[in-house]
């Protein structure tokens, strides 16, 4: 190849990267770079923007210092790792989901009770129909009818339509699903408060008492978490455990639960590594997203996070620089964090 | 693969081009203004006067188009237009509600427009002395108001007749309120009862403050005052009402009963279905309520715990600083104080015209094919008249951050983290150490703390030896409206 086709190959390349990277660049790095110098200045948006000059000044650490200083930023931080705590449940469900669908998709002879079972919901949603006229019949026979749709189809498929069902949460708009929830915990006549009462408890207020609102928003993680990316990487996971090492166990005796902890559980290992890695991450960052539709990040603070108190800093009050002090004192508390994970969990991963 | 990639490229660059060529500036030939607001009928028909009414003075043509994507009217503030404002590319008009005035004034986003309202007759004298601060920083103006609201209390008689309850006199005070909530409630919730009906949606606390004689601030609002027995009395019957009577939801109740992020539109549903026997709401409910049926509707002042009042504020049009056509928006602010414009709110049922001159006519008083609504729009230009007082904020803290920190102690004490004494202190502490923050960062706001300062201790050595006090030192509009009633000022100030 002569240089001038070689200088030509670069200059195509490079081509196709420039648009990439100069995104990167925009949106990214330069802002990045902004809002590290920004933290150690009293930039505030209501002074210092194209129609205000005022000289911008460097305050040094003043605003991490108001930062610790500041009881509301101790509740916010105590309100993230409080959510936290729902990643572990989170990372069980989506693996205990991906040896569900990887069971069925496994199973050969499925159809015949799948299809006894079909043929009972048609009939017991029939019956309620019979007995409960059109408005509450119909709903029962529609909801039955769905029900044994799927199971059939989900048995036919090889458990591809649980997948996709499983999967949904992650790609329906987050807002769609948190307007679903809010109507579900509705405190007077949702669903889940319709059937506690029925069960005989004292339903709670949902996301309006103080107690509540925090395991309310992770409850509704916990299920989102289950048919996330997760579940999808444990799939993944457990498609390239080598299936030797089942029969070897097989022969020896294991139990299924012996298999479980001695062949699945160190095989996935990376991937659990992972998961906890990017989970960790994304839970100190997150919370926002939820608490903003659903809460407003109430009651009486409940449910606002470190990321909320980010953006009403940044968003609401204009104190730019101290919304970047709060945003770096979390990418510390994530580096840290991460460091950790690597540290101690890694050593297993590699196991 | 190259060739993809300039297609891709080509296909971008004709996207753009052809999308900047039909903007609403470059297809039309006259100049069109970007209003930044609700899509609703009272906003596009004012759209669709504003040139007709400019082609009546003899002005050089004009459009108004409808912005309604950058708008977020959420009670904790629009970062969308406040971002876009002070980037540079925000609408030429812009809606600012009540608590947005001071933010977007800070930032120098909006156009001083004192001068030339002045000459063209729109200038504070135009509308109501109540709703001034609502456009009025510092002594110069930043915009008219396009609605002026009062907030009363909505009665739904078919409720109120349902359970056989008496309907509230125009005006009363907290242990009536009590009273009649306690037994709507014990009528309107049998046990075992699977929704409950609440007697009203909301309150304003500052109201019931208010009521007492407290404001959120000082007279000349350089320091929060809720660290005062009276707000403790306050929140105690606040936690009665709403925790141990339920005479109406928590707020965080308030929004999980309906799906909408921020509860705002959930009271018109729930007053209409019956779920609530009153709303405690401005005139602008009409415009929610009329498409939900024919109700026949009652108002009554809000109750108090002693001195009348209600809140009042206005939602203004400003000017951007930034606008390609400042002189045709600035026209746009005097367009509402015309006939053709005021006779179109009063017509709406939206609010109060802006021009009190309007809320006197048929058109307003008399809205035709509305039997449900009679005497409504009467109740609420008397209740603008006389008890009407604009919401207190100060200079020297952002309305949006006072709001916060007030929600957040008021539902600490309802969750009982916190007493009612305590979370008026803490409530206080916060505040003032928000004013402390922002004047430590602020120079030419330190100057007028200052003044203000002195102002402050002048009037109250004036009031400790029991003398009036001229109404220029008072700049926060309750205790001004409260010194006026009692008599406080010196004769010369008073109207």
């Amino acid at each position: 190849m002569s240089a001038g086709t070689a200088r030509r190959r670069w200059l195509v390349g490079m081509g196709f990267l420039l648009p990439n990277f100069l995104g990167f660049c925009a949106f990214t790095l330069v802002p990045l770079a902004l809002s590290f110098g920004m933290a150690f200045t009293d930039w505030d948006i209501l002074r210092h923007n194209i129609f205000r000059h005022e000289a911008l000044h460097f305050v040094g650490f003043d605003n991490f210092t108001r930062l610790f200083g500041d009881p509301q930023f101790w509740r916010d931080l105590g309100n993230t790792l409080f959510l936290m705590l729902g990643l572990p449940f989170g990372i069980a469900g989506s693996l205990g989901a991906a040896l569900l669908l990887t069971r069925v998709g496994r199973r050969r002879c499925a159809v015949g009770p799948a299809l006894v079972v079909a043929t009972l919901i048609f009939v017991a949603s029939g019956l309620v129909l019979l007995r409960g006229g059109m408005a509450g019949g119909g709903l029962a026979m529609l909801l039955g009818t769905f029900s044994a749709s799927v199971l059939v189809a989900g048995v036919l498929t090889r458990g591809t339509v649980y997948r996709t069902l499983f999967y949904l949460p992650s790609f329906t708009s987050g807002i769609a699903t948190f307007v679903l929830w809010k109507n579900l915990y509705n405190p007077h006549g949702g669903p889940i408060n319709l059937a506690l009462s029925r069960l005989g408890f004292d339903p709670p207020n949902w996301l309006g008492d103080y107690g509540w609102a925090k395991p309310a928003l992770m409850i509704m993680a916990l299920w989102a978490a289950i048919g996330s990316n997760n579940m999808i990487l444990y799939l993944a996971a457990l498609g390239n455990v080598s299936p030797e090492l089942y029969e070897a166990a097989e022969i020896d005796g294991a139990s299924p639960g012996q298999r479980f902890w001695n062949i699945t559980w160190p095989q996935l290992a990376p991937t659990t590594f992972f998961i906890v890695v990017t989970g960790v991450v994304a839970g100190l960052q997150g919370g926002f997203e939820m608490a903003r539709p659903m809460t407003q990040g109430g009651p009486a603070g409940a449910t606002t996070t470190l990321s909320y108190l980010i953006f009403t800093e940044g968003f609401e009050t204009g104190r730019l620089a101290y919304a970047s002090a709060v945003a770096w004192f979390l990418f510390v508390l994530v580096f840290i964090l991460s460091l950790l994970n690597f540290r101690f969990l890694n050593r297993h991963a590699d196991d | 693969m190259k060739r993809v990639f300039l297609i891709c490229l080509g296909a971008l660059i004709a996207s753009s081009i052809l999308l900047v060529a039909t903007l609403p500036g470059h297809r039309s030939a006259i100049p069109v203004l970007t209003w930044v607001t609700q899509d609703d009928p009272v906003k596009r028909a004012t759209a669709a006067l504003f040139p007709v009414w400019l082609a009546g003075q003899g002005l050089p043509p004009a459009a108004v188009t409808i912005d309604n994507a950058n708008i977020e009217a959420t009670p904790t503030g629009p970062p969308k237009e406040l971002i876009q404002g002070v980037s540079g590319v925000g609408g030429d008009l812009l809606d600012v509600y009540m608590n947005q005035m001071e933010l977007y004034q800070a930032t120098g986003m909006l156009a001083d427009v004192t001068d030339v309202a002045r000459q063209e007759g729109f200038g504070p004298d135009a509308t109501y002395p109540a709703v001034r601060g609502d456009f009025v920083l510092q002594g110069r103006q930043y915009g008219f108001p396009r609605s002026v609201d009062v907030t009363m209390c909505w009665i739904n008689r078919d409720t109120f007749d349902r359970y056989g309850i008496a309907e509230p006199p125009h005006r009363w005070n907290w242990d009536q309120f009590e009273e009649l909530g306690r037994r709507f409630v014990a009528a309107a919730n049998p046990p075992g009862a699977r929704e409950r009906v609440f007697f009203i949606n909301r309150v304003w606390p500052p109201l019931l403050r208010r009521g007492l004689g407290l404001s959120t601030f000082n007279e000349t609002l350089t320091r929060c005052t809720l660290d005062d027995p009276r707000n403790a009395e306050v929140l105690r019957r606040l936690y009665r009402w709403t925790v141990v009577e339920r005479l109406m939801p928590t707020q965080d109740e308030q929004y999980a009963l309906v799906a909408d992020a921020s509860g705002f539109d959930s009271s018109f549903s729930l007053f209409a279905s019956g779920r609530f026997g009153m709303i405690y709401e401005g005139l602008w409910a009409l415009i929610r309520l009329r498409p939900r049926g024919d109700f026949r509707l009652g108002v009554v002042e809000p109750f108090t715990g002693g001195f009348p009042n209600t809140e009042m504020g206005g939602g203004a049009v400003a000017v951007y600083a930034g606008s390609r056509h400042p002189e045709i928006a600035t026209r746009f602010l005097q367009f509402l104080t015309s006939q053709p414009f005021n006779l179109l709110v009063a017509r709406s049922g939206d609010s109060l015209p802006p021009v009190p001159a309007y809320a006197a006519t048929d058109a307003f008083l008399n809205p035709s094919g509305r039997p449900g609504e009679k005497g409504v729009q009467e109740a609420f230009a008397r209740g603008g008249r006389e008890i009407g007082i604009a919401a207190s904020r100060s200079p020297f803290v952002l309305p949006s951050v006072v709001n916060r920190i007030d929600t957040e102690e008021i539902e600490a004490m309802l969750a009982r983290r916190l007493s009612p004494e305590d979370a008026g202190r803490i409530t206080a502490e916060r505040i003032n150490a928000e004013i402390a923050y922002t004047l430590r960062r602020d120079p030419a706001l330190r100057r007028l703390y200052g003044e203000r300062q002195e102002i402050q201790r002048r009037i109250d050595a004036g009031r400790a030896a029991a003398r009036p006090v001229p109404a220029a030192w008072i700049s926060d509009p309750f205790h001004l409206a409260y010194y006026r009633a009692h008599g406080w000022l010196e004769r010369e100030a008073t109207p």
